[in-house]
């Protein structure tokens, strides 16, 4: 029981000593330096993301008026959709109504071949 | 060239004062990413943008602060924003794995900051690890401090604090970090 009792002190100084050690690495730590060609691919990182900035296109750059336009497009194909719609509906009707006019001429009523009952 | 004259070189987008600001805060800028960030390439990304965000806004500078201090700034800004890309990433990983999409797997290895004594690696790696625990503010403060050798005055013209502010919130990362660090060792030792 002593035994078990000095060791787990011996482990507690332990582990306080590794703290304290751990706290202190980094004493005396050396600056690291930025890679070898940083600047050129910098540059290439900035030909890159700084492009579309320029250019007739560069206002799409900006998010705003990125929506702005993608809304207007949106609008107008849903307003396209509403109007062809209601166009072809009325195209309905009238092939309807084309199609009861021939059939009011040619089948509607049996009186008028009546006579053909006589014989 | 004195900052004022680089700045207004900066601003008429000259590339030779740009040119001289890279070579002149190059190895600063990516010291305290790699400090935050702790990996070598997203520091080099980080730094990187750290300096196409200074091109871009360099208008807006206003001199109220040094040069410097408003480099440093946008560099802890910039390496925050890269922290929390990279912890979003490992959930989205964590929850495809979930699904049974494995993916790549991802090697969490230990940070070695080049900076550091040969005979302190395996400590300095354990203390990175703590410190990558840290909250935000205080691992900023800390790293700031131990890492690119900021004195607390200086600290406080990057954060926008008092100085008392600062202390605090270095008394707190010391005192977190020992408790991190603690959890640690008691942990290795029972395996």
């Amino acid at each position: 029981m002593v035994n078990n009792a000095k060791i787990k002190d011996m482990r507690h100084l332990d582990t306080e000593e590794k703290i304290n050690k751990a706290m202190d690495s980094l004493e005396g730590l050396g600056k690291a330096e930025a890679p070898p060609f940083f600047y050129t691919r910098l540059e290439a990182k900035m030909e890159q993301e700084l492009a579309p900035t320029r250019g007739a296109l560069a206002f799409l750059s900006n998010p705003k008026w990125s929506v702005a336009l993608l809304s207007l497009f949106m609008i107008l194909n849903v307003g396209s959709i509403f109007l062809i719609s209601g166009e072809s509906s009325g195209e309905v009707v009238e092939e309807a109504a084309t199609l009861e006019s021939f059939g009011e001429e040619y089948f509607s009523s049996s009186d008028m071949y009546g006579y053909q009952n006589d014989f | 060239m004195d900052d004022s004259q680089l700045i207004l070189d900066l601003q008429n987008r000259s590339e030779t004062a740009f040119r001289e600001l890279v070579a002149a805060y190059k190895d600063r800028v990516y010291n305290t990413c790699l400090g935050l960030v702790q990996n070598e390439e997203d520091a080099e990304e980080c730094a990187q943008d750290v300096f196409i965000e200074i091109y871009r806004s360099v208008d807006k500078f206003r001199g109220d602060s040094k040069l410097s201090t408003w480099i440093y700034r946008i560099a802890t800004t910039k390496s925050l924003e890269l922290i929390r890309k990279r912890k979003r990433q490992k959930r989205f990983a964590f929850l495809k794995s979930i699904s049974g999409d494995q993916g790549e797997e991802v090697q969490l290895a230990g940070f070695n900051h080049p900076g550091v004594i040969l005979e302190q690696k395996e400590h300095a790696q354990a203390l990175f690890q703590a410190i990558a625990q840290l909250p935000e503010n205080q691992r900023v403060a800390f790293t700031l401090h131990k890492v690119e050798g900021l004195p607390y005055q200086e600290i406080c013209e990057v954060l926008d604090l008092s100085l008392s502010s600062v202390e605090s919130l270095m008394f707190r990362a010391r005192k977190n970090l020992q408790k991190l660090l603690k959890n640690y060792y008691e942990n290795n030792l029972k395996t």
